[in-house]
């Protein structure tokens, strides 16, 4: 009963941005939500999603990628591809992401539901971006197949919870780390939104193992709950599954923010930081959700590195990949966006 | 040698064919064919067999074909090459095997034969009945069976009326296999002795598990009542049993248990448990318990009644019948089921059994309501429910009542639990202080934590300053900074910080960041009575330090003891004299906690003061206090 309400929701946003877009073309920003997207910003998305879609880019099968990690460059670039309101079957990409959504149902099919790429060590990762990215799909795509394979997908990550409520490289439920639970946990709330029936249980204990990686001393976020620093990406991963699980008011959470905030500037929004896409996918998410002081403060300076580093074709390098450095920075950038239920206050 | 490779290259592109068109094994059981060692050969043809890889035919053929091969190794290969192709009828290959001259090829060809079911297959089985070699036959006899069912008795009649010993199993296989009552009854007599004295009840079971003819399960159910759980057959006559549909299994265990043999009840009672939890099978295994006698059926039975599959809300009055019983195992047991009943109310069944005489039976209850539902807990009264356990001379007893009382406790047990547990808090037994203030403080509300911290002698109350930078080697530790020379409550600090949290200190490009930090109100939010700094001041607590103080009054002078720990370093003054420093050595990622224990000094009357400077490198960061008299009893301290 949900599902068409949301669809209508945004069909009906979207059609309100593109009126308002197009008889007000003097105007140097595009507002969305409480944020301003700038001409540049506009651009520069706009210009990633068409590297993307460029002839060639795109593989045969619907993926993006080379072979290592091609289930979550998929995923990933079918997210930024709806993040501003398109809809797969429809306009000028909706090719791309019909293949993109067949692609991944393939591979679901084809591993007993399991969509990580077969042999790669971060598989599980990619079967938690998979569900998130199909969740999100869910509702808008026509493919009648995204449902069951939603459903067999999410089981299987229902079925890998370890004892301490957490998730790690293998589906199946031995140990736990804050970067595979936070993955987990996001997926299963998109799936849950989105109408698959996710055990509160097991969000539950998703998010007492997010809290016990909490550092009391520093309210960072550590790789387990036994040891280790706690690092900026940790801590946005964990602040923003917490967010997630609707504790943005809880005293850790809260810690959490105080940390990627006094995290030094010169270094977090340093173009060659650390693990720059997938810290800032989560902590741009985190300072959204946290409120319009914290986005104000955040947004300008994350979306000035990432403009400055985009490419001549429209793309930007990423860790894992083109596709992975383009659909990231575009999904940082265009937080503001709100056609993705995940990215909803 | 070159056909050797090229054979090997073909099998590598079969491999990797099947690697990619089936399970993620095949491609490798696929090359194990070509190793030659018979028991990995054999491996693979039953892997690649059971999963039917079509991808492995080819070479299965090959070795089928490979007259250089024992027989009985293409034998193997042949059936599995059957399995694979799963045709309606017979290949050729099957048919030269039948004639062959060596009756271990032969007899493959009649395990083979029981894949199929068309004329041609009953005519070649019906050929080999007449084989010269009994194991064919006999083999024959079997599949001919399979194939024509109670049609086959008048060939299955004479050969199993007295086979041999090692005949005996492809009898019994021939038998189950005609499925009718006189062919199953001449089984159970064939095998009732064999089974049991011969030792051949793993061979039995092995060529009846694959039969799958529901009226086989009652007789399973007969051998594992002549079995103890932990033989080694046990476990094989539970898959074969499992091979069957639910309700075939369910009706021979109802079956059974209508049989009025105690050792009937026992054994379904472990089928139950071990293998198909059928809520229907409920009150049959109830009513048969009722006419049981010996103390293991019930234990079997109980057991099987309080799986959560078996829905134990039905039997919940059956379990309490049990906790009387003479036998304590039982009355633990039926605690345990107890446990396992959602709508059952724990705190009024175990109400006087929390105080039973047995401590087994009293920890078992206390443990089940650890488990129960938190909605049954006697809110506000839970402190009086739990008197006898919370009161007990037994520790453990103790430990189990403060841990119910911190499981389903809540602010409004809060206040009585004070009362009846706030003498604990100034024991000087150590342990069963820190669980009652543990307990305490699960149920405290948030102004109710410093209060029983204070109770245990804890300073609780203070105020903070910091972060200052300090380093690994506690420069800033060492040296005096502006809040130990005056202490001004309302002045402002500058200070700098520096982000080192890897454990690398001045990372080059990584400046230091410059702050104003003020003195604010902090009070212990631990039992415990620990001060944590990290929660109470800016991130990221790494290579810092900062002033903590407490004020307060006191009517008259008085010697008391002042312990002190902390993590990693700290120096403190009372009454601005400096009484102690103490530093931790640095262990990476690990508690670094320095103390110091009963330092003799003399309040005042009047307003005392403790000044504290407290550093951290890295991981927790906290710093306490505690004033005890000469005894070891907690004094209490209060801000003035």
């Amino acid at each position: 009963m949900t599902k068409p309400i949301q669809f209508l929701t945004i069909l009906i946003t979207g059609l309100a941005v593109l009126c308002s877009t197009s008889t007000a073309q003097d105007q140097p920003t595009q507002i969305v939500g409480v944020a301003r997207l700038t001409e540049p910003v506009v651009t520069a998305i706009n210009k990633g999603l068409a590297s993307l879609a460029k002839k060639g880019v795109q593989n045969a099968d619907g993926s993006w990628g080379g072979n290592q990690n091609r289930v979550a460059e998929t995923s990933l670039s079918l997210m930024a591809f709806m993040l501003p309101g398109n809809v797969p079957g429809r306009g000028v990409y909706g090719r791309h992401m019909n293949l993109a959504i067949d692609f991944l149902l393939n591979v679901g099919k084809s591993q007993r539901g399991y969509i990580g790429t077969a042999n790669n060590h971060a598989g599980m990762y990619e079967h938690g971006l998979a569900v998130l990215a199909l969740s999100e799909a869910w509702g808008q795509s026509k493919n009648p197949r995204i449902g069951s394979a939603l459903r067999a997908a999410v089981d299987i990550i229902l079925r890998a919870q370890n004892r301490e409520g957490g998730w790690r490289y293998n589906p199946e439920p031995r140990d736990a780390d804050l970067s595979m639970t936070v993955m987990h946990l996001v997926a299963l709330e998109s799936a849950s939104e989105a109408g698959i029936s996710v055990p509160q249980t097991t969000i539950d204990k998703a998010k007492d193992y997010v809290l016990s990686c909490q550092d009391e001393t520093s309210g960072g976020f550590k790789y387990q709950p036994g040891g280790g620093e706690p690092g900026f990406a940790r801590t946005a991963a964990g602040v923003m599954s917490l967010i997630m699980c609707g504790q943005r008011n809880l005293k850790q959470t809260q810690r959490g923010i105080a940390f990627l905030k006094a995290y030094p500037e010169n270094v977090k929004f340093g173009k060659g930081f650390s693990r720059f896409h997938y810290s800032h996918y989560y902590a741009m998410q985190s300072m959204y959700q946290s409120g319009d002081a914290d986005f104000h403060l955040w947004y300008p300076k994350i979306s000035a590195t990432i403009l400055s580093t985009q490419k001549e074709d429209g793309s930007w390098n990423g860790a894992h990949g083109t596709a992975y450095g383009t659909s990231l920075s575009i999904l940082i950038l265009g937080v503001p966006y709100r056609y993705l239920p995940i990215y909803q206050r | 040698m070159k056909a050797k490779l090229a054979a090997s290259f073909l099998n590598l592109l079969l491999a990797a064919y099947a690697a990619a068109d089936s399970t993620p094994a095949a491609g490798r059981y696929i090359s194990q064919l070509d190793r030659k060692d018979w028991i990995l050969q054999t491996d693979a043809l039953h892997y690649l067999s059971q999963n039917r890889v079509q991808a492995a035919l080819p070479p299965i053929r090959k070795l089928a074909e490979d007259k250089t091969l024992t027989p009985w190794l293409r034998g193997r290969a042949l059936i599995a090459l059957c399995k694979i192709e799963a045709q309606k009828t017979p290949p050729s290959l099957l048919l030269d095997f039948s004639s062959a001259p060596e009756s271990i090829r032969r007899a493959a060809a009649c395990e083979a034969l029981e894949i199929y079911n068309d004329a041609a297959a009953k005519n070649l089985a019906q050929r080999l009945i007449s084989d010269a070699d009994p194991a064919v036959q006999y083999r024959a006899v079997a599949a001919y069976a399979k194939m024509q069912k109670a049609a086959a008795w008048p060939n299955v009649d004479q050969p199993t009326r007295a086979p041999t010993s090692a005949l005996l199993p492809l009898a019994l296989r021939a038998l189950a296999f005609t499925g009718t009552d006189a062919a199953l009854e001449r089984l159970v007599t064939l095998m009732e002795d064999p089974f049991k004295n011969q030792g051949q009840a793993g061979t039995i079971v092995r060529l009846l598990a694959d039969i799958p003819e529901p009226k086989l399960i009652p007789v399973f159910l007969g051998m594992l009542e002549t079995l103890e759980q932990e033989d080694p057959v046990f476990p094989s006559i539970l898959s074969a049993i499992s091979s069957h549909q639910q309700k075939d299994i369910v009706a021979a265990l109802t079956k059974t248990l209508s049989s009025n043999r105690e050792s009937a009840t026992f054994t379904a009672a472990r089928v139950i448990t071990l293998l198909i939890q059928a809520p229907e099978l409920g009150v049959p295994l109830r009513q048969a318990l009722a006419k049981a006698k010996e103390i293991e059926t019930f234990e079997a039975g109980l057991t099987a009644l309080g799986c959560k599959e078996m829905e134990p809300d039905e039997h919940q009055e059956f379990f309490s019948g049990f906790l009387d019983h003479a036998e304590t195992d039982l009355r633990i047991l039926a605690i345990r089921c107890l446990s396992h009943c959602q709508e059952a109310n724990l705190y009024d069944i175990l109400s006087k059994i929390i105080d039973d005489d047995d401590r087994t039976v009293r920890y078992a209850a206390l443990n089940a309501l650890l488990l129960a539902p938190l909605d049954k807990a006697p809110t506000g009264k839970l402190v009086a429910y739990l008197e006898p356990a919370l009161a007990s001379t037994d520790e453990p007893t103790r430990i189990l009542g403060f841990q119910i009382l911190a499981h389903a406790g809540n602010e409004e047990d809060f206040k009585p639990a004070l009362t009846m547990l706030g003498e604990a808090l100034k024991s000087t037994d150590d342990l069963r202080r820190e669980a009652v203030a543990s307990a305490l403080g699960s149920i405290a509300p948030e102004n109710g934590i410093a209060p029983v911290a204070r109770s245990q002698g804890y300073i609780t109350d203070w105020m903070v300053v910091g972060t200052f930078y300090n380093d690994k080697d506690h420069k800033a530790f060492n040296e005096e900074l502006a809040p130990e020379k005056n202490i001004d409550f309302n002045a402002t600090y500058p200070s700098t910080y520096v982000w080192a949290l890897r454990g690398h200190q001045n990372k080059p490009g990584e400046k230091a960041i410059e702050r104003d930090v003020t003195w604010d109100e902090a009070n212990v939010d631990r039992t415990n009575g620990k001060l944590r700094m990290g929660p109470l001041l800016p991130p990221p607590g790494t290579f810092s330090l900062a002033y903590a103080v407490a004020d307060f009054n006191r009517q008259s002078a008085q010697e008391v003891f002042l312990s002190i720990d902390g993590d990693d370093a700290f120096k403190v003054w009372f009454n601005d004299k400096k009484i102690a420093e103490q530093i931790a050595p640095y262990q990476h990622r690990q508690s670094c906690v320095a103390s110091v224990s009963n330092i003799a000094i003399t309040l005042k009357p009047g307003i005392n003061r403790f000044l504290v400077k407290s550093a951290n490198i890295g991981h927790e960061w906290w710093v306490r206090l505690r004033l005890t008299d000469a005894d070891g009893k907690p004094i209490e301290a209060y801000r003035p």
